[in-house]
């Protein structure tokens, strides 16, 4: 062990007395009172003591209690010692022997308080030969030295041997220990009076107490130099002056003096866009939003935002690229909103795909064809490739099992089971992918599964399927994936989601659901049935692309020529890199399949999630409301855009990206350059005469360029913003240095130097605007308008060139951004907070708990009403045994699910749960609806009565016991599941005779668990 | 920051033992806690006593180096992060804590002590009160604290304090 200490540090002697009590070596190295020792702290305050290395205690009470190594009989007495010697003694000995030390003489309000302090323990030391027990313990250690030089040397307190004689006693005693006698020698060699003053001196003075009267205002100024240090923060980012290589620097020259013959003109778009022979042909997808709902923040940046910047940045690059997108329409999910809001399928997708084409309008998303999957094109492609699968034995049949909800009277689709998933036991997975380990499920596999709609377990009947064969596809795949792996860009967690799909063996997938909307499967036999939607969406991509041009094929069918570019949140991965794939390879015809995936994260919300139902979190719609122009927006998701990990939209940030970022950064550099040229130089561009400082920021802008182009073409979007902002930071800097707004007042030739510095900047303004363009397409427009920039300059070239000639003239400056105020966020903030986080659970039982006696009618409304209900129920089943026409019995289930939550609604139960009858019993024998409704009247009947609470509660009790002795018997599952369901049911009566919501009581105990 | 008493109020119900009312004595405003096995008087001797009245030894540390670890730091609370008036010195101190966990997950091995606890309720209003840009310049702290504030029986009642995940400013961190 090490221990660090300067000469003459009175502290020390804490832990030489406790080495030497404790009999422990300790190696002291000798330092200056100013040196710092431990790594991770700013002061250096002595003695430190390095237990070993790295390892350091740097409080000497904490040390010296570790030396001196101890039973302590009382340990809570030493450590109240120990806090006392070190809040209040301590801090006031030093104070009083520091100036002392300093003044040479007694400050008397310092001796004062320390007397205070010795008063004390002269008090406490009475009638005791040691401070704690009967030994000498750390405590006596610490305030022996602590007092040392009050006792001892240059600064002795006169008087206090003899105002506090016990304490004097206890000190004299202790000093004859020898232990204490040779840490003094060591520490003060003889009486080195002047080692123990610089010690003093120079080693940091413990803090005191601080008033509670002055803290506060110490903490409002925090908080507003906490505003200015975000401003600061900005300027001071700026990076220091960086030199470039010479190589750099005369590549910078070149492309500056001849880089525009080089530099490729922009190649106009031209509708129908087809591959091109000798073109880079660029087809780019963003995963299908699905149309039943009204896009968030998160759908946008997660697919169609992201492929919009890339789509952009691909036109500017001269590649010849088209990027397809539509509304994903078909599915249950449709169906169930159409029920919901009263009209068809049909009608829900014109009113939803309306919606979403109005929403990415006005982000500027520009796509060259939005179309829709309800088309001729869909079911003719989809069909066909389905027979050429058929054909090609790729498809299998089978009958499945399948969940269908009585109580619905519909087959689930996978959406609408939810339950607890079979791998990971997560219980809020959907039937078709589990949120929290991402893999794929079959719904029959869920545990526990109920109905998404009326929350009732469903029954598992079986039906022939169709099913794409994985299997048979997967050395295709295999290859295909290796290759494409390979070469082309693929974010890591697709490729993670994708490799982990494949570990976990592929099996057949079935393709064909037992729905009406959706595109109808062909095969004889199975014509009631339509296409699974992932089978089926993706092929939209080609079916949309049908709708745009009828020469689709030469991009879907050509895959030597063309590279397909996917964008799509990460939830998507496993049907664009595994099912679509295997889809087009099984054909075995030449289909274009992906080579590039770029997946998403999630976006969070502040700190939690978007939702809907919640009203939580911008969506689409709302964001135009905001007033804040859609670039804004668009920089901001893009640049949280969440590539590696989820990321959150926090409007505080938002404000600080706007402001600091936008306004500081980019809009003060590129206004302030144009201003420049409009007001000294009559809006026009001087003759650029470039001195070498000039030639290495050309190269420093290079640099960033090039980083830009590599992020872009591996489709980080984020990073590339970086790049233009640090271009744009080059820019002001290069200004700050130059300072036209003097040279302009100065000599001919100072002047002739602001031309050149003002006119270099306004081309460093243009060829922001181009790299701008991508992500805030009307800013570019404006900056472009502001600059009168020639159409030819947009086009990204590897290097900056001058596209702004001498004699240009530029249009009217104006300022590109306007500061968002803290106020308007906090407004903004309030309005999309929502109802906060769910707590759903609690409160509905709660709720219904409360409402019961207030709302619950006569007893005869309530017989009346059950009478009702059985009625209804017989005559429902009475037409389901005689297989009558679907919509009779739907009318009529519908009148009986009324009539149910009437009575539920009548015994001041909650609606929801009394709803579905059937889900009252957990396993056993199928349940009888209408005798359970019963059972609940007379449970109501009885509320609030002491004896039947007490009855039902015992025998929960001792069903409980059961249950818990049979399982640690570790007894067979069926006996235990049929036990439990015992005891379920016996909670519930339990809880329906207590007057409280049943469903909460069983379900109290299961948490709806979190994503991730 | 929260005084002393919230902190330690809050470490008893973490604890599930009772404290009772929290007194300051002197103008050290040293925290006294009254209760049926005496007055005790001290930041750490309060912790330690609650610790030990919840049969919780192995928040105060295991062996002699652990509970020097767990002395030293709750000293620290008291003397130095308690007693820092000015913000400069507060940044000092988030800066001191942050370099220290660049290494560890908590303050004392590989499990919560007292040290945790009691930073966690001392920091919580200056933590909360960070920009993201501070947020993540303590790096850190803040993964340290996130992380603590995970248990739903520490965190307790107070709001979740939101860390982006995704380096939202380039340079300076690390």
């Amino acid at each position: 062990m090490k221990l660090y200490t300067d000469p003459g540090n009175f502290q020390t002697l804490k832990l030489l007395i406790s080495a030497e009590i404790g009999k422990k070596t300790v190696d002291i190295q000798e330092v200056k009172s100013e040196d710092h020792v431990v790594p991770y702290l700013s002061s250096n305050k002595l003695p430190v003591l390095e237990v070993y290395p790295n390892k350091y205690l740097f409080s000497c009470n904490a040390a010296g209690r570790f030396l001196l190594s101890q039973d302590e009989d009382n340990e809570s007495a030493v450590d109240q010692w120990l806090d006392w010697e070190s809040a209040c003694l301590y801090p006031s000995v030093f104070s009083y022997l520091a100036a002392y030390a300093n003044s040479n003489k007694v400050d008397n309000e310092l001796a004062q308080n320390v007397k205070t302090l010795l008063k004390h323990l002269d008090n406490e030391l009475k009638g005791k030969e040691t401070i704690v027990g009967d030994n000498i313990t750390i405590a006596d250690v610490a305030l022996w030295s602590t007092l040392y030089p009050l006792w001892k040397g240059k600064f002795v307190l006169k008087g206090c041997d003899n105002d506090f004689q016990v304490v004097n006693g206890w000190f004299t005693s202790l000093s004859d220990h020898p232990a204490f006698q040779k840490a003094v020698s060591v520490i003060f060699k003889g009486d080195d009076s002047v080692a123990m003053k610089t010690s003093l001196t120079q080693q940091p003075a413990p803090l005191r107490h601080i008033e509670d009267s002055k803290k506060q205002p110490v903490q409002k100024q925090q908080v507003q130099k906490q505003t200015n240090k975000q401003k600061d923060d900005t300027v001071s980012s700026v990076p220091e002056k960086v030199i470039a290589s010479p190589e750099e620097v005369s590549a910078a020259t070149e492309a500056w003096l001849n880089g525009t013959k080089l530099c490729p003109t922009p190649v106009k778009r031209q509708h129908p866009i087809l591959p091109q022979e000798g073109r880079r042909n660029v087809l780019i997808t963003s995963a299908l939003p699905y149309v039943n709902n009204v896009p968030h923040l998160g759908n946008i940046i997660g697919c169609v935002l992201s492929a919009d910047v890339f789509s952009r940045y691909c036109r500017l690059k001269n590649y010849n690229s088209i990027y397809i997108c539509g509304t994903d329409e078909y599915g249950t999910a449709t169906e169930t909103k159409a029920i919901a809001e009263g009209s068809t399928p049909q009608q829900i997708c014109d009113k939803y795909s309306a919606i979403h084409r109005q929403i990415y309008e006005w982000f500027n998303i520009d796509f060259d064809y939005f179309g829709r999957t309800t088309t001729k094109q869909q079911t003719s492609i989809a069909q066909d490739i389905f027979w050429q699968l058929q054909n090609k034995g790729f498809v299998l049949k089978d009958s499945v099992e399948q969940l269908h909800c009585e109580n619905c009277d519909r087959f689930l689709a996978d959406r609408f089971v939810e339950g607890t998933c079979p791998l990971c036991t997560f219980d809020d997975a959907r039937g078709d992918q589990c949120d929290a380990c991402g893999k794929l499920i079959n719904a029959v596999e869920l545990i526990n599964p109920k109905c998404k709609l009326c929350k009732n377990p469903p029954k598992v009947r079986s039906s022939n399927h169709l099913f794409l064969d994985l299997p048979k596809v997967e050395p295709k795949l295999q290859s295909h994936l290796t290759k494409v792996f390979e070469n082309g860009t693929w974010t890591s967690n697709a490729k993670t989601i994708t490799n982990s799909w494949i570990r976990d063996g592929l099996k057949p997938r079935c393709i064909s659901r037992d729905l009406k909307w959706g595109t109808p499967v062909p095969l004889e036999g199975y014509t009631d049935k339509v296409f699974y939607v992932w089978f089926d969406a993706p092929i939209g991509y080609i079916s949309i692309t049908a709708n745009y041009t009828d020469k689709w094929e030469h991009w879907w069918r050509n895959p030597d020529k063309v590279e397909y570019y996917n964008f799509l949140g990460k939830d998507n991965v496993p049907f664009h890199s595994v099912i679509f794939p295997a889809t087009l390879l099984g054909t075995e015809n030449k289909w274009t399949v992906v080579n590039h995936m770029s997946a998403t994260e999630y976006l969070n919300y502040e700190d939690g999630k978007f939702s809907k139902s919640r009203d939580t979190g911008v969506f689409g719609d709302q964001a135009r409301d905001t007033g804040i122009p859609a670039d804004i927006y668009r920089f901001y998701l893009l640049y949280v855009r969440p590539e590696s990990q989820d990321s959150s939209f926090s409007w505080d940030d938002f404000l600080l990206k706007n402001n600091s970022e936008l306004l500081n950064n980019l809009g003060n550099f590129i206004n302030r350059a144009l201003t420049f040229v409009s007001n000294s130089f009559d809006g026009t561009i001087q003759t650029m005469t470039l001195i070498p400082d000039d030639y290495n920021l050309l190269a420093l802008v290079n640099r960033e360029l090039k980083t830009y182009i590599d992020n872009m073409e591996s489709a980080r979007l984020r990073d590339s913003i970086r790049n233009i902002l640090s271009i744009s930071r080059l820019g002001n800097q290069f200004m700050q240095e130059n300072k036209p707004w003097v040279l302009v007042k100065g000599t001919d030739a100072e002047k002739l130097r602001a031309g050149t510095v003002v006119s270099l900047a306004a081309n460093l303004a243009c060829l922001l605007s181009v790299l701008l363009q991508p992500y805030m397409p009307q800013v570019s427009a404006t900056i472009q308008g502001q600059l009168n920039a020639p159409p030819t300059c947009n086009v990204i070239y590897q290097d900056f060139v001058c596209h702004l000639v001498p004699g240009h003239k530029i249009g009217k400056p104006s300022p590109l951004f306007q500061k968002i105020e803290a106020t308007t966020i906090a407004d903004l903030k309030k309005k999309f907070a929502g109802q906060g986080p769910a707590s759903t659970g609690k409160a509905k039982g709660k709720k219904a708990s409360e409402a019961g006696p207030s709302v619950a009618a006569s007893p005869e409304e309530v017989e009346k009403l059950t009478a009702q209900v059985a009625a209804q129920g017989n005559k429902v089943r009475e037409l389901k045994t005689n297989k009558a026409e679907k919509s009779i019995v739907d009318t009529e289930v519908a009148v009986l699910l009324n009539l149910k939550k009437k009575l539920a609604a009548a015994q001041g139960q909650d609606s929801a749960p009394s709803s579905g009858g059937s889900g009252k019993k957990k396993g056993g024998k199928k349940p009888q609806p209408v005798q359970e409704v019963k059972q609940e009247v007379t449970g109501t009947a009885s509320t609030g009565n002491p004896v039947e609470v007490e009855r039902l509660t015992k025998a929960v009790d001792e069903q409980g016991q059961k249950v818990r002795e049979l399982k640690t018997n570790k007894a067979e599952k069926s006996l235990i599941d049929g036990e439990v369901a015992k005891l379920l049911d016996l909670k519930r009566q339990l809880a329906i005779a207590q007057g409280q919501d049943p469903d909460a009581a069983v379900g109290g105990g299961k948490k709806k668990g979190k994503k991730k | 920051m929260a005084t002393t008493g919230d902190t330690i109020q809050s470490i008893s119900a973490y604890l599930g033992v009772k404290c009772g009312k929290i007194t300051y004595d002197g103008p050290e405003k040293i925290p006294v806690m009254k209760g049926k096995t005496g007055t005790r008087k001290g930041f750490t001797t309060i912790l330690k006593h609650l610790a030990r009245a919840a049969e919780k030894q192995n928040l105060i540390g295991e062996n002699l180096g652990e509970k020097a670890v767990v002395d030293q730091w709750l000293e620290f609370k008291t003397c130095y992060i308690d007693r820092c008036g000015a913000e400069k010195d507060t940044n000092q101190i988030l800066k001191e804590l942050n370099t220290y966990l660049s290494d560890k997950v908590y303050f004392l091995s590989h499990r919560v002590s007292l040290i945790d606890l009691a930073l966690y309720y001392t920091l919580y209003t200056t933590i909360k009160e960070l920009t993201f840009y501070d947020k993540q310049k303590y790096l850190h702290l803040s993964r340290w604290f996130n992380n603590m504030q995970q248990s739903n029986s520490i965190r307790q009642s107070s709001l979740y304090i939101t860390f982006s995940k995704t380096q939202l400013y380039s340079g300076s961190a690390h």
